[in-house]
């Protein structure tokens, strides 16, 4: 080390991101996970050599018998299938349900922020009613009237997570419109689309990544506490809440029909809340620059 | 248990005699001391602690007009005698009435009470206690569940629908001469079995016109039973049900001197709390009875009068009529009962071998087309069907209502006809309610179905599942036979008991082996784990436990 | 303030009027058959059938209906249950006591975790218990409650019933009697597995809040003088640095609030506690619907309340908020 102090490199505050994410150990951590998990949900069913719904001669044996590598369940099916099964469903509902609440959020969210006035405090109020709902009555409410079916449980999970993306975006768009610099662009005689998208998006849109992270990861346990209650996925969907459910009845001398399913999804929430760390971490533009 | 009897005192003052006066005195004081402990150990009779009936949830009633459920009707039939009563073993005996006849083709039936009878109140039991009852169970503004079992008396039905009055000539009490004589509707062979029903209770005349809340309070809730209710009953998780001897029964006096319906949420936890000593009976969770039930015993075990099924829709292209009945014969044939009796049931549903279940009077076994699985048979009638000119059909649906673990069942079913060849998939519907009614709009192609006895008779299976006045009740398959409905018409219609039982054996053989027009799984059964004190446990083919019969030790 | 808490009120009003609506509008409105439902294997005959209804009130117009509720609701009454006319009141009271008393020890366990890991960790900032104790407050995050339920159930409860350690065993049965309403008369160690569980939940994520606004205060120019004063390190800990960080706390402790109900639900299916989330789990799966319609307005007048708690509490903090309140949350 020079007795010159070094310059530090100038770096685009993306380019900074980047290095600041992968840096930290912990966040590597969690996408390794992460990337492991996906990895065996996609491929797992293919090389299992057995069906999530296939009745075999087995009951309940331990992982490693009978090439049933996590053993079996009290109808003999094979548990790794399942569970790799779950992982994928998992995984799925949670994007379908992050992407859709993202397109309300962003959607309202700016509307409300940039005009403000009677629509924001219409959007505001709407947000209010939503809130004061638990997210489980409202799963109650919407699944046990409309079924249990892929698209109305991805329903519920979106009335139960819109309004917080909504109202982040609100807030962010709010903020940033007061700037001097929007102000400035506006004085220039810049559109409003040009407005929006150059200047108010941009600086928005990192605290959004950020909630996109752990939305996904809310939408992973909201699905799974559905299950556990009854009112979401049924048997013989292998939901992960649905096998964790189901293990109640064995938990006494099987308990490896319990730790399985529920070690997996607690892995699988886990990657991603250590990745939405990360990402608050490095997407934080106060830290910028210190070690 | 009887007493020093007369003969046993004569042969003590006998040997006494012989004997001389210091061995007599021995003798007679050995006598006293053990004569003195029977009467001692009769007079305190032991207390009884039952964690099993609503370990699984509070009942929703006690009120004999008003419980549909089986853990209800239990506590209700220790409460209310009837006019007749099914024992342990199935036979059917006069419990108020000592005698009927009957005439007109069985459509009048005559009931002669006994006389002395009281309630716990102290007030006589008499024909006019009945018609008050029923006045109240069959009322429209009481709006019980159960009260379409009148539908059998001749005017009821507008009564209960609240179309008309109560029909007074249909039953009419003689309190003097203890009769009451009760018109049918149509001809009812079976009457005295339907009239033990809970719903057909007599009440005291303080319980005229009482509404459903009247079994909340301890001292209203009055019935003629061996027992009455010893205080308020506290109807939530973690509260009970007491019930004592009623001091003024008139039949044989109960064995215990109290018993304890203790009420929990949880049969996890009910079954800890018998496991740790606290109750004489406890539930078996789910999953647990083969390892529970060979830890404590079968005693406790009974199969009841209930049959679980899959009926096809008659009028379905694929596998209803007549033209498509090597299908069925095939599929019924592939259906592994014992898999399905020792994975899901563990044992506690046996294997049903056609749609009566044993305990039924009159029953056959081996009436189904086949009582376990034949493969061989299955592969072969399938090929017959194909070889009538049908392709492979598109995966066909077990129909079941979702969230009541039915999934498993069809599981099972689903791999078994793999075997066969024949392709089929599930086809749940929302649990809300309106499974019924789509079943019986013909939405169904392979419809789960069960049925559980509500008197112990032949007729209560075979009419209201498979006649075809039953199309839009409870026969959801909509299967219509001439032939089956002259045969049960035929048996309902006379009171020569042998020949009425072979009519509806032939009935079922019609239905089950000749149309296949449903398959039976398995029957049901009752399965509670008992204190080793337990000696003896009596429980009815109805499911009932017979509390006051319960010897403990 | 006034004027802000008034309005304020009188919004809470009419989200709550709507929340309500809109739970009556999914329960009644949709079709669903709850009195079949109820009556489980046997279909009953259709006569019959209408005559419950007509006890219920169900064969009225959907408006008739919706009236008839709000006026019984006005008169106190919410109704009875479909299962077995058991009074909705009755059903809440009993739900209630339960749940209260979960939702009491829950708190009261999560705030001495909280203190206790909170303090430890700043105090000993960087040693090996601040690691354990940040390592455990973010690996909670990815368990849901009821796999923390079950998994307290096995290691509390199964592990030592098979090992025969009875003194590691905490899985015993709810108590039944309770003096002064929230202490345990019998089996106290019942409410223990719940209780943890439920304030597991947030109580690492407030001892982690806690640990750094504690170690922000310590950084401030007033905690320096302290020390510069003289004063021992527990006066300046207890009374200088822990009252200032407590406030951002608290404010946490009121949004948390509004989630309990969704810990509870699930704590209480876990444990088989009779409590009011496992009764309205329970009667939404049977479609009871009077019964998830009384327990619900309760539960969302709630929310409501902690809502415009919280709100006015931050106004009253910070007077800038008052305008731009909604930004801020």
């Amino acid at each position: 080390m020079s007795e010159i102090e070094q310059i530090p490199e100038s770096l685009s505050y993306w380019q900074d991101v980047r290095k600041r994410f992968f840096g930290n150990k912990i966040s590597i951590v969690g996408l390794v996970m992460l990337v492991i998990l996906i990895i065996a949900g996609i491929v797992g069913p293919f090389i299992s050599g057995w069906k999530y719904d296939n009745l075999g001669p087995d009951i309940l044996v331990g992982p490693g018998t009978n090439g049933h590598w996590f053993g079996t369940d009290d109808l003999g099916r094979d548990i790794f299938t399942r569970v790799t099964f779950g992982i994928r469903l998992s995984l799925t509902v949670a994007i379908v349900v992050t992407t859709i609440s993202v397109f309300v959020g962003v959607t309202l969210g700016g509307i409300a922020g940039y005009f403000g006035g009677w629509i924001d405090t219409l959007i505001s109020r709407f947000i209010d009613t939503w809130q004061v709902i638990p997210f489980v009555l409202i799963g109650f409410a919407i699944i046990t009237v409309f079924g249990s079916s892929f698209w109305v449980i991805v329903a519920a999970l979106v009335f139960t997570g819109w309004y917080s993306t909504t109202r982040l975006f609100r807030a962010s768009v709010m903020q940033v419109k007061s700037l001097e610099y929007v102000e400035a662009a506006r004085a220039t005689g810049a559109t409003t689309k040009r407005i929006i998208l150059r200047h108010i998006g941009p600086n928005a849109i990192p605290p959004i990544i950020v909630v996109l992270a752990f939305s996904v990861a809310g939408a992973i346990l909201s699905e799974s506490i559905y299950a556990f209650l009854g009112v979401g996925f049924r048997e013989p969907t292998p939901s992960l809440g649905v096998m964790i459910s189901s293990s109640r009845n064995f938990l006494t001398d099987k308990p490896f029909v319990f730790f399985i399913p529920g070690s997996i999804l607690v892995l699988l929430t886990l990657s991603i809340v250590l990745i939405g760390d990360g990402l608050r971490d490095a997407l934080d533009p106060k830290l910028r620059g210190v070690k | 248990m009887t007493l020093v009897s007369a003969d046993y005192l004569r042969m003590v003052y006998m040997k006494v005699q012989t004997l001389g006066k210091r061995s007599a005195a021995v003798i007679a004081a050995l006598a006293l001391a053990v004569g003195g402990n029977v009467v001692v150990a009769h007079a305190a009779a032991p207390a009884y602690i039952d964690c099993q009936l609503f370990g699984a949830g509070e009942p929703d009633f006690i009120d004999p007009a008003l419980t549909s459920t089986l853990v209800g009707a239990n506590v209700a039939t220790m409460l209310f005698d009837g006019l007749t009563d099914t024992d342990a073993n199935g036979n059917l005996y006069g419990e108020v009435a000592s005698k009927w006849t009957t005439k007109d083709g069985a459509k009048t039936w005559t009931f002669t009470l006994k006389k002395g009878l009281k309630f716990s109140n102290g007030e006589a039991v008499l024909p006019s206690s009945f018609v008050n009852g029923w006045k109240r169970s069959m009322d429209s503004k009481l709006a019980s569940e159960v009260a379409y079992h009148g539908d059998f008396i001749l005017g009821m039905n507008a009564y209960s629908t609240g179309k008309g009055a109560f029909p007074s000539s249909s039953v009419v009490a003689d309190d003097k001469a203890m009769t009451l004589t009760v018109k049918m509707e149509n001809p009812t062979a079976d009457w005295p079995s339907i009239v033990g029903h809970s719903v057909f209770s007599p009440i005291p005349t303080s319980m005229i016109g009482a509404s459903g809340k009247v079994e909340e309070d301890g001292t209203k809730l009055v019935g003629n039973g061996p027992f009455m209710l010893d205080k308020a009953i506290t109807k939530r998780a973690g509260g009970e049900v007491v019930i004592v001897p009623n001091p003024n029964y008139g039949g044989k006096a109960a064995l215990l001197s109290k018993v304890t319906f203790k009420i929990s949420s949880d049969v996890n936890a009910a079954y800890n709390a018998f496991a740790s000593g606290q109750c004489d009976n406890g539930p078996i969770p789910a999953g647990r009875y083969a390892e529970l039930l060979g830890k404590w015993g079968t005693k406790g075990v009974k199969t009841t009068l209930g049959t679980d099924y899959w009926g096809f829709n008659w009028e379905d292209p694929t596998v209803g009529g007549t033209k498509n009945k090597y299908l069925r014969s095939a599929i019924s044939k592939a259906i592994d009962r014992n898999q399905i009796s020792t994975v899901i049931y563990q044992g506690v549903r046996k294997p049903a071998s056609g749609l009566l279940p044993p305990g039924l009077p009159g029953y056959t076994p081996g009436q189904g087309i086949t009582s376990t699985r034949d493969l061989d048979g299955a592969k072969a009638d399938y090929k017959r069907w194909l070889d009538l000119g049908n392709k492979t059909p598109e995966p066909i649906r077990l129909s079941y209502n979702d969230g009541a673990g039915w999934d498993k069942v069809a599981s099972i079913i689903i791999a078994n006809l793999k075997e066969v060849g024949i392709p089929a998939k599930l086809d749940p519907y929302p649990a809300d309610g309106t499974y019924f009614s789509k079943m019986r709009k013909g939405q169904g192609q392979i419809i789960r179905a069960g049925w559980f006895a509500d008197y112990p008779i032949a007729d209560n299976f075979l009419y209201p599942l498979l006649h075809s006045k039953s199309i839009d009740g409870d026969n959801l398959e909509r299967y219509n036979s001439p032939v089956f409905d002259a045969l049960i018409d035929s048996a309902r219609s006379t009171t020569n008991k042998s020949f009425s039982q072979s009519q509806y054996r032939r009935a079922e053989i019609q239905a089950l082996r000749n149309d296949v027009v449903i398959t039976q799984t398995v029957n049901r059964g009752i399965a509670t784990v008992l204190a080793p004190s337990i000696a003896t446990f009596p429980i009815t083919p109805l499911g009932m436990v017979v509390y006051d019969q319960i010897v403990k030790n | 303030m006034f004027t802000y808490t008034v309005k304020r009120l009188l919004q809470s009003l009419i989200v709550v009027w709507a929340a309500v609506t809109l739970m009556f509008a999914l329960f009644f409105v949709i079709p669903g058959d709850p009195i079949s439902l109820k009556s489980g294997e046997k279909a009953l005959p259709q006569d019959i059938l209408d005559n419950i209804e007509r006890k219920y009130g169900l064969d009225k117009p959907v408006y008739v209906q919706y009236l008839r509720f709000w006026g019984n609701l006005f008169r106190g009454d919410l109704g009875y249950s479909y299962k077995n006319d058991k009074s909705v009141n009755t059903i809440l009271h009993d739900g209630l006591s339960t749940s209260a008393r979960l939702l009491f020890w829950g708190a009261l366990f999560q705030l001495i975790i909280a203190l206790t890991v909170g303090l430890t960790s700043a105090i000993k900032r960087g040693s090996l218990g601040d690691r354990i104790g940040t390592v455990f407050s973010v690996g909670i995050q990815g368990i849901p409650v009821f796999v923390s339920g079950l998994l307290a159930q096995y290691l509390f409860g199964v592990l030592p019933f098979q090992l025969h350690w009875e003194w590691l065993n905490f899985f015993k049965p709810w108590p039944q009697s309770w003096h002064a309403g929230v202490i345990p008369g019998d089996s106290w160690k019942g409410i223990i597995l719940p209780a943890l569980v439920v304030a597991v939940v947030d109580a690492a994520f407030i001892a982690r809040m806690l640990r750094s606004s504690l170690l922000e205060v310590l950084r401030a120019d007033y905690i320096r003088t302290a020390f510069a004063k003289g004063l021992s390190a527990r006066r300046v800990w207890f009374h200088h640095a822990l009252r200032n960080a407590l406030i951002p706390v608290v404010t946490v402790y009121g949004t948390s609030l509004i989630a309990i109900f969704g810990v509870a639900v699930q704590t209480e299916k876990v444990f088989s506690l009779p409590g009011m989330g496992s009764t309205i789990a329970d009667s939404a799966l049977s479609q009871d619907a009077p019964v998830v319609l009384g327990l619900a307005i309760v539960v969302i007048a709630f929310g409501a309340v902690v809502n415009l708690i919280v709100d006015l509490s931050y106004a009253l903090i910070d007077p800038r908020i008052k305008i731009d309140a909604k930004a801020v949350h």
